[in-house]
């Protein structure tokens, strides 16, 4: 079967004017994903993933937001459509779920309504029929007693369920793209490993493409097929999954595997955290945005690196740059957590 | 209460009956005369004020920070800054007195003939409604902003839900739950007398101006007759309030 | 590409010309700059409290206008006496009666504006007494008594809601039902209750006497009856100060209550009870007007501007600026406070709602 290309999103770039000044929030973001597969966006808090989610459904549009790049979907260019032709979209061709399923829910409607009106948004049913559907997707997301759950509140509901319903809701009118924002980040352990599996078995049955969200590697390990590691608003490295796990090239990457816990390492050396904080988005520092946290920095780093291919397999794209070799001596010190050392 | 009310009523009467000190009329009896007219001003005036208070909120929210915002903030202020005694008696000048568009002052019962009691109570409906116009604007405007930042607020637009649905259902629907809060309170502190000034500036002879009368002539026990009786309907209004608000929100709701 | 594709969701456009005009980074500043700094953009804001200043000084200034340019006092009397208006003798109130068969009210003399050479600008009232210079010393009086009722309502209120809301339990049990029991009275008839029976016989307890003319006694009762709406919403906030990280240290590390109230919890509040202060003014001069209006505030001969509308208002349709002038000074008073008041939350952006009748 050949490759079937939902989604494209080609130089992305999202500002915000603040009081404080204009915000970066995406600053070049490039990716392209095909129905089946799973595209696992990784980076820190700000880093501006959420930004860029909820650009391709056309929720930050506002009078302080600019756009630049395109978001292509199916051959349309969802940033220029129009608010009523864009809301065709949303929901129907493209879900989303949000990171807390606590305050993502309308506390005053019953959990089923929320779902039929999700329905009734796009497809002309009956209430008596959408609520059907509302409760066979209650219960194919795994929430029991659907029949009666259907009519509870919100917080009736457990975290958990609360996602699983969010998730029944996003996938209410069968959409092509589900964008999956950070699901599991509010939830147990034990719940975010059902969640993230729910999700990948979901894909199959409707045959859609997933876009999932994290700050976390370990979660998109299992289910992604590509990775999109992002920082300070850029695509920092890409790829697939096995090549960005085994052969990761840029310096952060390392920094993020690092951060994975592992079971096979003392606690109190599990967590290795990256130096330093992120950037301010306004005024961003010259060269590579990572600089200033990097222990590899050198001079050539106060050029902007692009986003290229520099290792063997292809469509494994970095922004760093040293040679593969230098990267390959140094990088194993920092994913397990010794003195980082000079380039 | 109990006790307040046998220290007003005193030990050297029978009757147990709240005495006028100027009249010697049962002050209950009394009270009871004026409830027709306070609540006739009440419910009107309240219908005026919900229905623009909330137009103007939704209209401010929606085009916040724009000329319109501005405008209407301003005029809510203005609406709040004005005494409604004297904005009584300003538009009881121009309208009824210099003008004779309107009828100057007293209440015509319902009963009697509907469209002269609506025709006298315009103008004091109106003025006592402009308070709560502006007050309720504002808050209204500043709960719907609140509300539009709320996640499910966003969860309903990436439903594909049209920006008007979004509005009506999601953000209006919980930000009046505050309101009503307000609401039950105003309504019953106007109802328990607290349209004292308007009843007294249009000679509207409810409960209110029954407080007014007995005040110019250092009457007490009137005015703690009236004042107890304002306790009475906010205690009962905030039960109703409470049980309305646990139907609005789901979530105080007992199971 | 570029522009976003449709219209304007729910935004305010402030920011964006922030943005334009004001660019770096913020870091470091300490919240009142960033509050100053968005406060000075406001200049409806501040023109209001120009206006706000501008009265306030009018006012100050009263007699020095009563001495130089009306020549007479607020409370004196003119019935009697005569001005030369365009060289003519024109008595200050026409004494009425049977003129040509028919009965003529005595009517005071209307407003000269600068024909009488400064008197009577705004006319006379029923006693020949200038309203202008009653209008002057009038606003005083209800500047003082505004002023002076929101300084002591918020003082006992932030006290009691930092009692309160710091030791919890039984002593927040007795006075959160302490504000209960205001909550349960509609807020004009509490004041003429207390206003009306002290206005009476004056206040003779506990060793504190004030005589039953005295502007102490609204200034009291109306601090007094709104500590509860100032109150409240005071303690929500400090329950909500009283869990963060800072506060539970210094409890931790033994601070003294009264340090902690002081030191950790007191500048958190500091930038709520500035706007409370603004709005709570502006709310006391009009329950001050509403008491005198009704006769349980500011009580005659004294003037305010309440009392000054109450007199007016039997002259409505002859004389109608005796209740117009102290009316628009009101508004424009309350106004000005009321705008300021607003810019200055939006400033500084307290979570409080401020939630005040009249
Ligand atoms: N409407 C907005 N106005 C101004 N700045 C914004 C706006 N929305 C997001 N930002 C900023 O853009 C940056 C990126 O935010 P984004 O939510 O995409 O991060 P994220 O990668 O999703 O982080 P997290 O892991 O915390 O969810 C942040 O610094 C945020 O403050
Ligand atoms: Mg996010």
């Amino acid at each position: 079967m050949a490759d079937e290309r939902l989604l494209e999103v080609r130089g992305l770039k999202v500002q915000f004017a603040t009081e404080d000044g204009v915000v970066h929030a995406v600053d070049g973001v490039d990716f392209a994903l095909d129905r089946g597969k799973v595209l696992g966006i990784v980076g820190e808090s700000g880093s501006g993933k959420s930004v860029t989610a909820m650009t391709i459904l056309g929720l930050t549009r506002d009078v302080n937001t600019r756009f630049e790049g395109e978001v292509i979907y199916k051959d349309r260019n969802l940033l220029d459509l129009p608010e009523n032709e864009m809301q065709q979209y949303r929901g129907a061709e493209i879900g989303m779920i949000f990171q807390d399923p606590m305050t993502s829910l309308n506390p005053v409607y019953r959990v089923g309504d929320q779902i039929v009106e999700a329905i009734q948004a796009h497809e002309p049913v009956d209430k008596r029929k959408a609520r059907r559907r509302a409760v066979e997707l209650l219960r194919q997301v795994g929430i029991p007693n659907p029949e009666s759950r259907v009519d509870d509140y919100p917080h009736q509901f457990s975290g958990g369920m609360r996602q699983r319903a969010m998730i029944a809701m996003a996938l209410s009118c069968n959409p092509d793209v589900l964008i999956a924002d950070e699901p599991t980040t509010a939830l147990d352990v034990t719940i975010q490993a059902q969640i993230i599996e729910l999700i990948d078995q979901l894909k199959d049955d409707f045959n859609s493409a997933v876009i999932l969200i994290t700050h976390d590697l370990g979660v998109v390990a299992e289910i992604a097929d590509d990775l999109l590691v992002m920082y300070a608003g850029r695509v920092v490295e890409h790829g697939g999954k096995r090549p960005l796990f085994y052969d990761p090239q840029h310096p952060y990457t390392w920094g993020l595997l690092g951060s994975i816990p592992r079971l096979d390492r003392p606690r109190s050396e599990r967590l290795h955290t990256i130096e330093g904080s992120p950037p301010s988005l306004i005024r961003l520092p010259q060269g590579c945005k990572f600089r200033p946290r990097c222990p590899h920095a050198f001079e050539k780093c106060l050029e902007e690196p692009p986003l290229e291919n520099r290792v063997e397999t292809p469509g494994h794209l970095d922004r760093c740059w040293l040679t593969v070799e230098a990267k390959r001596a140094v990088r194993d010190e920092t994913i397990e957590g010794g003195e980082p050392a000079a380039a | 209460m109990e006790k307040a009310w046998h220290g007003l009523v005193g030990d050297s009467n029978p009757d147990n009956k709240l005495l006028s000190y100027t009249t010697q009329q049962d002050v209950v009896q009394q009270i009871k005369q004026g409830i027709p007219a306070t609540f006739s001003l009440t419910i009107g005036a309240s219908v005026i004020w919900l229905f623009f208070g909330i137009l103007v909120g939704v209209i401010a929210a929606v085009t916040a920070g724009r000329l319109s915002d501005r405008a209407i903030t301003i005029l809510a202020l203005v609406g709040i800054s004005m005494p409604v005694f004297w904005l009584g008696i300003v538009t009881r000048y121009f309208l009824a007195e210099k003008n004779t568009w309107f009828p100057d002052g007293e209440y015509v019962g319902l009963t009697a003939n509907p469209v002269q009691w609506a025709y006298h109570l315009i103008l004091p409906w109106t003025v006592l409604a402009v308070l709560y116009i502006g007050f309720y604007g504002r808050v209204l405007r500043n709960n719907i902003l609140d509300t539009i930042n709320e996640d499910f607020v966003r969860t309903a637009r990436a439903k594909g839900l049209s920006r008007r649905e979004v509005l009506t259902k999601h953000v209006l629907r919980n930000s009046l739950i505050p309101v009503v809060t307000l609401f039950g309170l105003d309504f019953a502190g106007v109802l328990g007398g607290g349209a004292i000034l308007t009843e007294k500036v249009f000679d509207l002879h409810g409960v209110g101006w029954y407080a007014a009368d007995a005040l110019d002539k250092f009457d007490l026990p009137p005015i703690m007759g009236v004042t107890l009786y304002g306790a009475g309907f906010i205690v009962l209004l905030s039960v109703l309030v409470d049980l309305f608000y646990a139907y609005l929100d789901p979530r105080i709701r007992p199971t | 590409m570029g522009e976003p594709a449709t219209g304007t969701e729910f935004t305010l456009d402030t920011a964006a010309e922030l943005a334009q005009v004001e660019h770096g980074a913020i870091q470091g500043r300490s919240p009142w700059y960033l509050a100053w700094r968005r406060l000075r953009r406001n200049y409806i804001a501040f023109a209001f409290l120009g206006l706000f200043v501008v009265i306030v000084l009018a006012c100050a200034l009263a007699p020095a206008y009563a001495s130089h340019v009306a020549h007479t006092g607020p409370n004196a009397n003119h019935v009697l006496d005569t001005i030369t208006v365009h060289g003519k003798q024109v008595p200050v109130v026409s004494p009425g009666g049977l003129i040509n068969g028919k009965l003529v009210p005595s009517l005071p003399i209307g407003p000269q504006w600068f024909n009488a050479g400064g008197r009577y600008l705004l006319g006379a009232d029923a006693n020949g007494r200038d309203v202008a210079v009653r209008l002057l010393y009038g606003g005083r009086n209800s500047l003082v008594i505004g002023i002076g009722s929101a300084l002591i309502c918020i003082v006992v209120a932030v006290l009691l809601s930092l009692i309160a809301g710091y030791f919890g339990g039984w002593i927040d049990f007795v006075i959160t039902r302490f504000y209960d029991l205001f909550y349960a009275f509609p807020v004009i008839l509490l004041g003429i209750a207390l206003g009306s029976a002290l206005a009476i016989n004056g206040f003779h307890h506990f060793g504190i006497t004030i005589e039953s003319g005295s502007i102490w006694i609204p200034t009291l009762v109306i601090s007094y009856v709104l500590i509860a709406y100032v109150g409240r919403p005071i303690r929500g906030q400090i329950l909500s100060l009283r869990e963060k990280e800072f506060v539970e240290a210094a409890i931790a590390q033994g601070a003294r209550p009264w340090r902690i109230m002081v030191s950790d919890l007191l500048p958190n509040l500091a930038s709520s009870v500035l706007v409370f202060f603004t709005l709570i003014i502006a709310n006391n001069i009009v329950v001050e007007a509403a008491l005198s209006f009704l006769g349980a505030g500011v009580q005659p001969p004294t003037a305010s501007w309440g009392t000054l509308i109450a007199d007016g208002q039997t002259l409505i349709v002859t004389r109608p600026w005796l209740s117009l002038a102290p009316g628009i000074a009101i508004v424009l008073t309350v106004l000005s406070l009321n705008v300021f008041g607003d810019g200055l939350r939006d400033a500084l952006d307290p979570r409080a709602k401020v939630r005040i009748e009249h």
